[in-house]
């Protein structure tokens, strides 16, 4: 059936109500009175026998289960990590605002949330990957504080004290990524792309999906 | 009349055990993260795959299924059961993936794939490679009208969940759909003839 002969039919309003049963049809939803109208009106209108044929088709090769494998094993193991790490009243708020640039117009709430879950996330890395000992009472410090971003620095990472260096080097070597500085005093990393192809966003989302790895985010 | 008679089918929505499902989101609800566990292992392959015909990005789809188990975890003690735990599930991924295609820049774009692009490499009659001419269709329509046909044909929900899962009219899930189909019928005119085996043009 042509573009403008499918045009035509379905401006009729009967051929309409065909067409728009058809999907429900072809997936089984429709009641046993609108099969039985497509049914019957299908006998004598080709158009839209070709039609309900062709979403047949197209839903059958729908169904089918392809695509990409997801390893769910470490989907949840980061879904764990990730309400550890915002498991405070704030949660979502934080999520979103730690994926994005600090704006100086910030409200001092989402200023202050965004400390505590930079706060959090040195409490868990902290005791082994920081210094141990002598650090109390030292005021505190965020990971962006007095940073000098070095240049061509694209992402600041914080790693757990379980990853190894060669594990390190291996994930970094996956993501062409280069440390560039650090560990800083609280531990964090900063990385710059290889391959200036490299896809901050992309490669910040790998790192928050990888086992080891406490925090990810872009340096803007 | 040229068809197969259109037969009333099992819908192919996987069966899905809603009152098991409520039981489940009620320990949720009480901070139980084995029933969550379970609810995401249940949920996460098929999901995935849906989330990955929709944005063709494994990143964004990590970040989605990972934002939605969060607000399940975080929403479960407000879910009241009005909708099904399947269709409040993937309303919520929908809503997450459509976050995620807006900051990464691809909403809005109307499509991924370039309109340059056409699917014309395959031959629809080589069986292996009618699944991925499908694909490289479907990737030539806007986003919301994509989410339309694949929770139709491939997570295989009705007409009312949809309109549920995308938070808009009935009337308004008919048009994507009436649109994607028109869509496909100009990019994969040869399909219904693939399917059956014989040449059709």
């Amino acid at each position: 059936m042509s573009d403008s002969t499918s045009m035509e039919a379905i401006r009729d309003a009967r051929h309409r109500q065909i067409w728009e049963l058809i999907p429900w049809i072809v997936t089984g939803h429709a009641a046993e009175a609108e099969c039985e109208t497509v049914r019957v009106h299908c006998l004598h209108c080709s158009n839209c026998a070709d039609e309900l044929r062709f979403q047949q088709a197209l839903q059958l090769e729908m169904a089918k289960e392809s695509g990409r494998d997801f390893d769910a094993e470490r989907g949840w193991a980061r879904l764990q990590r990730d309400i550890e790490i915002r498991s405070d009243d704030d949660g979502e708020e934080v999520l979103e605002l730690s994926r994005r640039r600090v704006r100086p117009a910030l409200r001092l709430r989402q200023v202050l949330a965004i400390m505590a879950v930079e706060a959090l996330v040195l409490g868990l890395a902290g005791a082994t990957l920081l210094h141990g000992s002598g650090r109390a009472g030292q005021p505190y410090q965020t990971l962006a504080a007095n940073a000098q971003t070095p240049r061509g620095a694209t992402v600041r990472l914080v790693v757990s004290p379980d990853l190894s260096i060669a594990q390190l080097a291996t994930l970094l070597r996956s993501l062409k990524m280069q440390i560039v500085e650090g560990p800083s005093d609280l531990g964090a990393f900063a990385l710059a792309p290889i391959d200036f192809d490299s896809e901050t966003e992309a490669v910040v989302a790998r790192l928050r999906a990888t086992p080891g790895v406490r925090l990810a985010e872009p340096i803007h | 009349m040229n068809s197969k008679s259109p037969q009333q089918k099992q819908s192919r929505q996987p069966i899905r055990d809603n009152a098991a499902e409520l039981l489940l989101i009620g320990r949720v609800a009480t901070r139980d993260r084995t029933a969550l566990e379970v609810l995401y292992k249940s949920y996460a392959k098929r999901l995935a795959r849906f989330l990955d015909r929709v944005t063709r990005r494994q990143d964004l789809v990590d970040e989605a299924i990972n934002d939605t188990f969060w607000i399940v975890w975080k929403s479960a003690p407000d879910f009241r059961g009005d909708s099904q735990v399947s269709t409040w599930v993937i309303g919520i991924a929908y809503r997450c993936t459509l976050k995620a295609l807006r900051r990464s820049g691809l909403l809005g774009s109307d499509q991924i794939v370039p309109s340059g692009e056409i699917c014309s490499d395959f031959d629809p009659f080589v069986d292996n490679e009618l699944t991925n001419w499908v694909a490289c269709g479907l990737q030539h329509l806007p986003v919301e009208q994509r989410v339309t046909i694949e929770l139709a044909y491939y997570l295989g929900h009705s007409l009312a969940e949809i309109s549920s899962i995308m938070d808009c009219p009935v009337s308004t899930v008919k048009a994507r759909m009436f649109h994607a189909r028109m869509k496909l019928r100009n990019i994969l005119p040869r399909l219904a003839a693939a399917e059956s085996g014989t040449h059709h043009e």
